[in-house]
């Protein structure tokens, strides 16, 4: 057996190892893999004989698996019903009671199940099953959907040092950045999964931009066969170097995953200052972006009106925002856990309070709502089709419609969501059972006008009854072509709570779709990977790095040499500033020290030459 | 001589689905002349939390249905132990799934080697093909004829 000193010493030379071909890096992965696997009884407990009990007032909802905030150990949690939201509680015989907000809301918790559906699971998993969820990552034979996105980690680096994150390579002591040759392994080893392989990608860091070559992954990505490419980034470079835009986009990135907290200083001391630039450069390359906020609660969730209005304003170049309430991280007492944690239905509630109810709870569905559409593609055109059937409580999602006097219109306004989607499903069963398809693609040619109420739709679609002749394209002629008119003016709008050790549930990570592929060619759910980093992320980066100093010798490079040194005065100098938050915010008031201030308290130093 | 465990279990689940789910497994053995004998269990138990992996092996893969899952719903379930005669060539499990109401049954292949029981073929639920498609499948697979695959399959 591995002891846990063997895994922590356990490292390859990765100089060495920068040399091989393709075949030799398969080799030393599937070695590899097995010895990094997490061990029961070395690096975790099972205490699930425990069952944890209800108190007075809590009313059941169901039991669940997790894990032990404090030493990971399995344990059974129960969740439940109290005071209208919903509630996890475990205990570890070692570290006693755990009790988390799971949902804000049973209400909507209650409405999204509703939506549950489950996809077909994984026909050949990269890792045998030999361990319990989730310490058998991954994918194993258990894991319930396939990838929707392959998040592909190519540095550690960063060229800032934002105090909440240990990730960066030189706090973690050593520098993560897969060669080439590497990259096209790990992008090859989520591509053979079936039934669906993946064909969504992000690129991820650290922060990717860093990485000189970072052009020539994504044509690496391109040739593997991935026809979605995003680039997860802070943005900075991009504020000050316009042509790394135009060449991430003829390279075919789809679209920016750009961090967001807010829309001042106080709130997002990242890149508040940088965003205006980042959008002008990609408004000149012809490159979307998504803008993602971390929502703390008491620190931006006051701001999630202004951050859609800014999304909003700016929606010529902004095609989502797409919010991540906070995983806390680290040994947090439950009060002050309580202070910060924010979970979907609270954030939806707040949309709703901050948009004066032109954005409500009733327009937002839980990501598995969509299943029904591929399946009825799936039955009609006998081809398989990417399924989103992450669990209910993960995410949800709206679709906004902008029309020209500014008026907003969710979708849900005009579609009646809910009866099509059972009306897909009820197709896609009854092709099943053997019912002829153009039978059924005529009830769809005529029922399809019933899920539309015209008389709501935002103007250019009820124009020559546009918003039906694309939902005839999309599913009776699977036709996409003219979905480019049909997102003119839209925002889509998202949320994705990832998990954390507090509030962790098996029953969300056997379903997630969002898995990362790690170098030893195990392709790991999100929150295994990030939730559990001493076993997943952490873990196998470190045995695939280089160090410090091999790293500096390597590239004749300083590590801190790379951090980033803001110009406060001159970007908020700039008329791309002014302009950009410009009936958002009253940038005139904020005084200069207080720009300074947030940054500095950031971690991000000022300079003024 | 060589043992091998089957579950047969019943599950009700409402979160974070609705699914109403009965698994009766029968195993069944060819002997090395072709010979298809249906075998009894020796002896059976409950199942327990540290038969995760186990059941996980059994049915995850293949209905989609996990530990954790039995962890959230209300459920009851025997573990069966059964002993392969020696002149086993193959082990037929087949699997009568009763799932929301709808029946169906899936079959994996073991094939007896000497030191090992390896498995040849399994059926997967959201993949299942027309059973005839099946058949054919095990034949090749399996290298077996396809008159014994009916047989064991039918009876
Ligand atoms: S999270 Fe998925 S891949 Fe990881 S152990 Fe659980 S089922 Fe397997
Ligand atoms: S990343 Fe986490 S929150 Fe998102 S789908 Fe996966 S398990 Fe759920």
């Amino acid at each position: 057996m591995v002891s846990q000193e063997e895994i922590t010493e356990f490292r390859i030379d990765y100089r060495e190892l920068a040399k091989a071909s393709l075949e030799e890096i398969e080799k030393v992965a599937e070695k590899v893999r097995y010895k990094l696997i997490p061990k029961v009884n070395i690096d975790y407990k099972i205490y699930t004989k425990y069952t944890p009990e209800l108190k007075d007032g809590e009313e059941l909802i169901t039991y669940t698996l997790s894990a032990c905030p404090y030493c990971l150990s399995l344990l059974k949690a129960v969740i439940f019903k109290r005071d209208g939201k919903v509630w996890i509680r475990k205990k570890c015989p070692e570290h006693g009671e755990f009790e988390e907000l799971y949902w804000g809301d049973y209400e909507l918790y209650s409405r999204f199940r509703k939506w549950q559906y489950d996809g077909k699971g994984i026909a050949n998993p990269h890792i045998d099953l030999i361990a319990p969820c989730p310490y058998n990552c991954g994918l194993c034979p258990r894991h319930k959907s396939h990838p929707a996105l392959i998040n592909l980690v190519v540095t550690n680096r960063c060229d800032l040092s934002c105090w909440y994150c240990f990730f960066f390579a030189s706090k973690a002591g050593y520098v993560y950045e897969p060669t080439l040759n590497h990259i096209r392994y790990m992008l090859r080893q989520a591509r053979k999964l079936r039934p669906y392989p993946a064909i969504a990608l992000q690129i991820t860091g650290g922060e990717p931009t860093l990485r000189d070559d970072l052009v020539d992954i994504i044509h690496i990505a391109k040739e593997e066969g991935y026809t979605h490419i995003q680039v997860n980034t802070t943005g900075i470079k991009l504020a000050f170097e316009p042509e790394l835009a135009r060449m991430l986009r003829e390279a075919g990135t789809n679209v920016l995953y750009m961090s967001f907290d807010g829309v001042t200083p106080y709130t997002n001391p990242k890149n508040h200052w940088e965003i205006p630039y980042v959008l002008n450069n990609l408004r000149k390359a012809g490159l979307g972006v998504v803008l993602v906020p971390t929502l703390i609660k008491g620190y931006n969730d006051h701001e999630l009106g202004d951050m859609i209005r800014f999304g909003l304003k700016h929606i010529d170049i902004v095609r989502g925002v797409n919010i991540q309430p906070v995983s806390l991280t680290g040994r947090m007492p439950k009060k002050e856990r309580m202070k910060y944690r924010i979970t979907i239905p609270d954030a939806i509630k707040e949309i709703e309070k901050q948009t004066d109810g032109k954005i409500s709870r009733d327009d937002w569905y839980p990501v598995p709502t969509v299943a029904p559409i591929s399946h009825f593609i799936e039955a009609i055109t006998g081809r398989p089709q990417i399924e989103l059937t992450t669990h209910f409580a993960c995410g949800a999602a709206t679709y906004i419609f902008k029309e020209d006097d500014g008026e907003l219109i969710p979708i849900t306004r005009f579609v009646n969501v809910k009866e099509f989607m059972k009306f897909l499903e009820e197709k896609a069963q009854e092709i099943q059972r053997g019912k002829t398809k153009y039978f059924v693609l005529f009830e769809a040619l005529r029922k399809i006008p019933k899920f539309v109420d015209l008389s709501k739709a935002p103007k250019r679609l009820r124009k020559g009854k546009k918003i039906i002749k694309f939902l005839y394209n999309i599913f009776i002629r699977h036709s996409y072509d003219a979905l480019g008119e049909f997102h003119y003016n839209t925002l889509f709008l998202g949320m994705m709570h990832f998990q954390d050790l507090f509030n962790h549930d098996v029953a969300r990570v056997q379903r997630c779709d969002i898995h990362y592929v790690m170098p030893d060619g195990r392709e790991v759910p999100f929150c295994s990977f990030n939730v559990i980093p001493e076993f997943y992320r952490d873990r196998v980066q470190r045995v695939f790095s280089y160090t410090l100093k091999e790293w500096e010798e390597m590239t004749g490079k300083k590590l801190l040499d790379l951090k980033y040194k803001r110009n406060i005065k001159k970007l908020i100098e700039g008329e791309a500033y002014r302009y950009h938050y410009e009936g958002i915010i009253d940038v005139s008031k904020i005084p200069y020290e207080d720009h300074v201030l947030a940054s500095k308290k950031f971690g991000i130093p000022v300079i003024e030459e | 001589m060589v043992e091998i465990e089957a579950i047969d279990f019943n599950l009700r689940l409402y979160d974070p689905r609705v699914l109403k789910m009965k698994v009766i497994t029968n195993v069944k053995i060819v002997d090395v002349n072709g010979n298809i004998v249906s075998l009894e269990p020796v002896s059976e138990r409950e199942i327990e939390d540290m038969d995760d992996v186990i059941f996980d092996k059994e049915f995850s893969n293949t209905l989609l249905i996990t530990f954790a899952d039995l962890v959230h719903g209300e459920f009851e379930g025997v573990v069966k132990l059964y002993q392969i005669p020696e002149n086993a060539q193959y082990i037929f499990k087949i699997y009568s799934v009763e799932s929301n109401g709808k029946n169906v049954e899936l079959i994996k292949i073991c094939e007896m080697k000497k030191n090992s029981i390896v498995i040849k073929y399994y059926e997967r639920l959201p993949e299942l093909k027309e059973k005839d498609e099946r058949i054919q499948e095990i034949c090749s697979v399996a290298k077996l004829r396809e008159e014994i695959v009916y047989k064991v399959v039918k009876n």
